[in-house]
């Protein structure tokens, strides 16, 4: 089955999947739609595209695939059923993007309280156990590869499609109010092809096995993770967050390409205060601009400073490599939406092991609109000796944000990295 | 009169008073409850009963209607509403019929809930006080409602638009402009965001959930500050965290969780406890049944609603409301008429120098403040039973014990 006909297949199961369309959210739709039709102003028209935006079970959806995918555009599912303390759901979605790559996904997600958490008096924990059953694929027509290790170069771009199928169990388990265990079991069928366009480099053509591990045959994989996360406070937003994750991939064809992999991260918010010898409506406009009142505490905050870090270790044996296409990458967004080296264009370097470090610091100037710079460096390395602090590479980004209720909504950046400068933007949910 | 510096509100969603405390009433604790006769019919003329069968979740996985002519239809008990007909509260089947096209699941919208299945609700209110004729603003949806708990009024709205870019004049503003501290603390989103004056000054006026704990233990709550519910689940990284404003078809219990969070934030620091007065309050009824009619009322200004035609002389269905605080006697039972503007009232008289006032609209001035619900001069010792309960065996009762 070819991934047009699979891709149609997916979004028909989950528009069935998700009739009959919940009476009351289609009928709020076409009230308000009716009333903003008949009698039209600002607030009706926005009343309707937003109750069409939050629609039930299928809605439309808008998702960024991956690095150079453009913006996709499909439709969303998501019908979620509640059951005394028992919460079920079944969610997908079905995205094309601009540049056609294609993102399908569906998910079967259980969510329930905790050994010892079903009764609200007793309770303590203010998140549910979640498992979930998944299944996704995605076809990214168009990936740039730069070859692997530290020291590639621009010049030896050359571009890859990567279609890749998931299937798997995962669950997440909130042990304490600041620790959650999880593990995920899921197969994975990679596929690595060309690109359609003579003009490009092919990674196929340019690349062979010892240059790109993996490019000329991709095996079925098992993979097996577990991670431990320290996050505090108890419930979102955390300012702080530690985890562990530990991924063994099973080559089930020859055995070439299994490896273990050990994934550490860190991360810390800073809210840099100062003592208010003044009550806020005391101090000048200007005052309180430089050093923002903080509620009606007596500090008022010059700004906040995010650092965080993330160290990869892959271990894979003497005859073993670790196929290309899931080493790590540095460089924009990874293949996970994560901002790595945000001055370097996406998946600049790549490799079996990583390290990265990152610093953000925020401003706010008047109101929603603050300034931003930032600070990141790492490096990738072909040997875990390898790692450690020395030829780091680094860029460095300044921007403007804009905020709601104290929350980043949208950054907009300049990184320069030592290549070219690039422009970014980063949405984060407010809503 | 006690010397209460903080005022909070907490406010949940759409749940009527009957649904959540109608059972609770008892010969010994009065309430204007539920006999357990009330009854409505669906279209067919069936009769449904409220019974205490309301479930965590699970009985109305359709919403119900709660825009204006939901409620119009479920307090007249048709949509066709004769001049100088009085409600009769009599649609709320045949409203909930329309939307889930089954006279079975209809019925449901007459679900109630035990007592003892909302212990944390149900224990305040009778340890503290409950108010039973509190009823929302509007007869009408979320956002108009929440907005008149904000600012007075929802200058003609009854739509759920959520842009209130539009000039709106707020509690938070007046406060500050008397040098009153003010905060709205929420956990995913609250409308107040995109309110322009709220805005400007963010870090001030806003705060998270984390927050609201930190400064009770820190003594630097202030004055007045109003907590908003997670309306959506959150899921970060994998770790899911249910809403727990309790909207159907919501968890309730995860709601009751947070009303045991806030309580227990205020009760961290005695000298916090010692001076406040928690409101836990709902923004509007969700299409559930109540059996008393709302009344009319004072409009909050000149501004009236063309489509669907509506002038705001009319409030919305009763909602739960329960005043907590070491100054009221256990048992309180307060027959006042309240509305959301009463937050606004009671906030000026406490804290501001200009009351009453006009500032906030004509609904607000003539509403009823609720401090005189407290009526003690000195602050209670006692602890709640679920607060004991919560605490684990072999830990010592609270000296005094419940009044």
């Amino acid at each position: 089955m070819n991934s047009a006909r699979m891709a149609a297949s997916l979004a028909f199961g989950l528009v069935v999947c998700g009739s009959p369309i919940r009476a009351g959210d289609w009928q709020g739709l076409v009230e308000a739609c009716h009333l903003a039709r008949e009698t039209p102003n600002r607030f009706r028209i926005e009343d309707c595209v937003a109750r069409l935006i939050g629609l039930e079970p299928v809605r439309p959806a808008f998702k960024s695939i991956s690095p150079g995918s453009g913006l996709g555009l499909g439709l969303g599912l998501m019908r979620h059923v509640y059951s005394g303390r028992v919460e079920r759901e079944l969610s997908g979605s079905a995205i094309v993007s601009l540049r056609r790559f294609v993102f399908v996904e569906s998910r079967y997600s259980l969510f329930f309280p905790g050994i010892g958490q079903w009764d609200p008096v007793t309770a303590t924990l203010k998140d549910k156990v979640a498992l979930s059953v998944f299944a996704s694929r995605m076809e990214l027509r168009r990936q740039d590869f730069y070859g692997v290790g530290p020291d590639t170069t621009r010049a030896g771009r050359a571009l890859y499609g990567h279609r890749q199928d998931n299937f798997g169990v995962e669950i997440n388990y909130p042990l304490t109010g600041w620790l959650v265990a999880g593990g995920t079991v899921q197969a994975l069928r990679p596929r690595i092809g060309g690109v359609s366009d003579p003009t490009v480099a092919q990674a196929r053509m340019v690349y062979s096995e010892s240059g790109a591990p993996g490019i000329l045959a991709q095996p079925l994989f098992m993979d097996y993770e577990a991670y431990l996360r320290v996050r505090t406070p108890s419930e979102p937003p955390f300012n702080q967050a530690l985890s562990a994750r530990y991924a063994i991939y099973r080559d089930l064809d020859s055995g070439r390409y299994s490896f273990r992999r050990l994934t550490l991260g860190a991360s810390r918010e800073f809210n840099f205060l100062l003592p208010m010898k003044e009550e806020p409506f005391s101090r000048s406009g200007l005052e309180n601009s430089l050093c923002q009142p903080q509620r009606a505490t007596p500090y008022c905050s010059i700004g906040e400073l995010t650092v965080s870090g993330r160290a990869s270790l892959s271990d894979h044996g003497a005859r073993n490599r670790v196929p290309f296409y899931l080493q790590e990458t540095l460089g924009g967004t990874d293949l996970y939406g994560r901002d790595t080296l945000r001055g370097f264009a996406d998946y600049r370097y790549r490799g079996p092991n990583l390290v990265l470090l990152q610093a953000e610091a925020r401003h706010s100037v008047w109101g929603p609109l603050g300034v931003m710079g930032f600070y990141d460096l790492g490096k990738v390395a072909l040997r875990r000796s390898d790692l450690g602090f020395a030829h780091l590479r680094h860029d460095i980004g300044l921007g403007v944000y804009f905020s709601a209720a104290n929350r980043p909504i949208l950054r907009v950046y300049v990184a320069f990295g030592g290549e070219a400068a690039r422009p970014g933007a980063k949405l984060a949910n407010a809503f | 009169m006690p010397d209460i510096k903080h005022l909070a509100v907490l406010m949940m969603e759409n749940r009527s008073f009957d649904h959540m405390l109608g059972f609770v009433r008892s010969e010994d604790y009065p309430i204007d409850g539920l006999a357990g006769n009330e009854a409505n019919r669906d279209e067919d003329g069936e009769p449904s009963k409220v019974n205490d069968g309301a479930r965590y979740s699970g009985d109305l996985r359709v919403d119900p209607g709660h825009s204006f002519g939901h409620v119009k239809l479920q307090i007249y008990g048709t949509t066709e509403v004769q001049p100088g007909q009085q409600p009769d509260m009599s649609g709320f089947v045949k409203s909930y019929q329309r939307v889930t096209g089954s006279p079975a699941k209809a019925k449901r919208i007459m679900n109630c809930f035990k007592p003892d299945k909302l212990p944390i609700l149900t224990t305040l209110a009778r340890q503290f006080a409950v108010c039973d004729r509190w009823f929302c603003a509007v007869p009408g949806p979320t956002f108009p409602n929440r907005i008149y708990a904000h600012a007075g009024t929802s200058l003609g709205r009854l739509d759920m638009s959520p842009d209130f870019l539009r000039r709106y004049r707020t509690i938070y503003e007046v406060l500050r402009e008397q040098r009153v501290s003010s905060t709205i603390y929420y956990h995913d989103q609250t409308l107040t965001m995109s309110l322009p004056s709220l805005v400007q000054n963010q870090a001030q006026f806003f705060g998270n959930i984390n927050q609201f704990v930190q400064d009770c233990r820190n003594d630097q709550l202030p004055a007045y500050c109003f907590i908003e519910p997670r309306y959506n689940r959150q899921d970060i990284d994998g770790d899911y965290f249910p809403a727990n404003d309790q909207h159907p078809d919501h968890d309730v219990a995860e709601g009751e969780k947070l009303i045991k969070q806030v309580y227990l934030a205020l009760r961290s620091n005695p000298r916090v406890w010692e001076s406040s007065l928690l409101v836990i309050l709902y923004d509007q009824h969700g299409g559930i049944y109540d059996h008393v009619p709302p009344p009319t009322c004072v409009a909050p200004d000149s501004l009236a609603c063309q489509q669907p035609s509506f002038d705001f002389t009319r409030l919305g269905v009763r909602v739960p409301a329960v005043l907590v605080s070491p100054y009221i006697e256990a048992g309180t039972i307060s027959r006042a008429q309240y509305d959301h503007t009463s937050l606004l009232a009671t906030a000026m008289k406490l804290f501001t120098s200009a009351w009453p006032s006009q500032t906030l609209g004509q609904r607000a001035a003539a509403a009823n403040t609720f401090d005189a619900v407290c009526t003690r001069s000195t602050a209670r010792t006692d602890v709640p039973d679920f607060v004991r309960r919560a605490a684990g065996a072999g830990r010592a009762r609270a000296a005094g014990g419940p009044s």
